[in-house]
């Protein structure tokens, strides 16, 4: 007897509980995105030797320093690949004999951008084989314009009097910055 | 002891055509359900402050076995979703529009959870109730991934 009032109240209790559902499928792509350049504009930096203020003295490359750049990006990650790095290299042209150019991005500084910043590898002797400058970037956009995003700091050294050519007075270097996944 | 089993047979086939006297609801997407994302263009910038999708609009419509139910019985229903892949950044705001027969929770957007809660109330049969979600919270800081989930609306009589 008890049994049978247990089912019957089970069945009630269906009709109680009586209830419908339906769906609503969402679907959403979040566009990859890698994007870069140079602040405020591309146009050319000069870095100078100097003739010596001295006669006998070394060649003075205190003009040879520009700080005038700014790194901007704006970097999606995915699972697979969570962070990008920025790769420099010269594409054309070449420094001069006896001499090196060399680059520091700072870390991001600005008011503005969120995210995984980059960090600054420190500095790096410019050649003809890509180099990573900026490593670890994750979900991240570092601000738009100057003042925002990774400083970059050039500065022309001399490393050997001998190998140097007075032919070689002026070198133009074309320089490429890339956003590439780790 | 078949007194037994006839009695329980009878009550069976008796409370067999009432279960049936249920309540429907139904969702029926309208218009483009392809949720674009706006374009970045400059190196440095994100999303804008705030940013949202636009909005992506369904139909309504609650209906029921029994048409004496069609007038007064109340209903409530409860909102929640089954992720698929999705990220705990990405909010899912839902808002369903005012309508006779529509009594609690119209004209305002709520956040959905993984759980259920309190969508919209009402009684009687409904149909054409318009709704609409958005996605708001989206960065850069969320990885670039295709999500999917589902919005779950379960309708009980109150």
């Amino acid at each position: 007897m008890k049994i049978w009032i247990s089912i019957l109240f089970f069945m009630m209790s269906l009709h109680i509980s009586g209830q419908s559902t339906d769906y609503w499928e969402v679907n959403l792509t979040l566009p990859q995105i890698a994007l870069l350049d140079i602040e405020p504009n591309n146009a050319t930096i000069e870095l100078e030797a100097d003739v010596p203020n001295n006669p006998g003295g070394e060649l003075n490359t205190g003009e040879g320093i520009d700080n005038s750049k700014w790194i901007n990006y704006t970097s999606t990650s995915t699972l697979s690949s969570p962070t990008k790095n920025v790769i420099m290299e010269i594409i054309q042209g070449q420094v001069p004999s006896g001499m090196e150019v060399r680059v520091n991005a700072s870390n991001h500084s600005g008011s503005k951008g969120a995210g995984t910043f980059g960090t600054s590898v420190g500095t790096i002797i410019l050649s003809n084989s890509p180099q990573t400058i900026i490593s670890d970037i994750g979900g991240a956009y570092t601000g738009n314009k100057k003042n925002n995003g990774h400083n970059l700091t050039f500065s022309l050294h001399i490393v050997n009097y001998e190998l140097m050519n007075e032919l070689e007075d002026s070198n133009i270097l074309l320089v490429s910055y890339t956003l590439m996944d780790n | 002891m078949n007194k037994f089993l006839i009695s329980f047979f009878l009550v069976l086939f008796a409370l067999l055509p009432t279960k049936s006297f249920a309540q429907y609801i139904t969702i029926s997407p309208t218009g483009n359900s392809n949720i674009k994302i706006k374009n970045i263009k400059e190196a440095g910038d994100g999303y804008p402050n705030n940013y949202k999708t636009k909005k992506v609009k369904a139909k309504m419509s609650v209906t029921f076995n029994n048409a004496s139910k069609n007038q007064n019985q109340k209903w409530q229903i409860l909102i929640s979703k089954q992720d698929t892949f999705w990220d705990d950044e990405l909010q899912i705001w839902l808002k369903g529009k005012k309508k006779k027969g529509v009594d609690s929770g119209a004209n305002q957007f709520k956040q959905i959870k993984n759980y259920d809660i309190d969508f919209l109330g009402g009684k009687g049969k409904v149909s054409n109730v318009q709704l609409e979600f958005e996605i708001r919270n989206i960065s850069i800081t969320i990885p670039a991934e295709s999500y999917s989930t589902e919005l779950v609306f379960t309708i009980i009589e109150e």
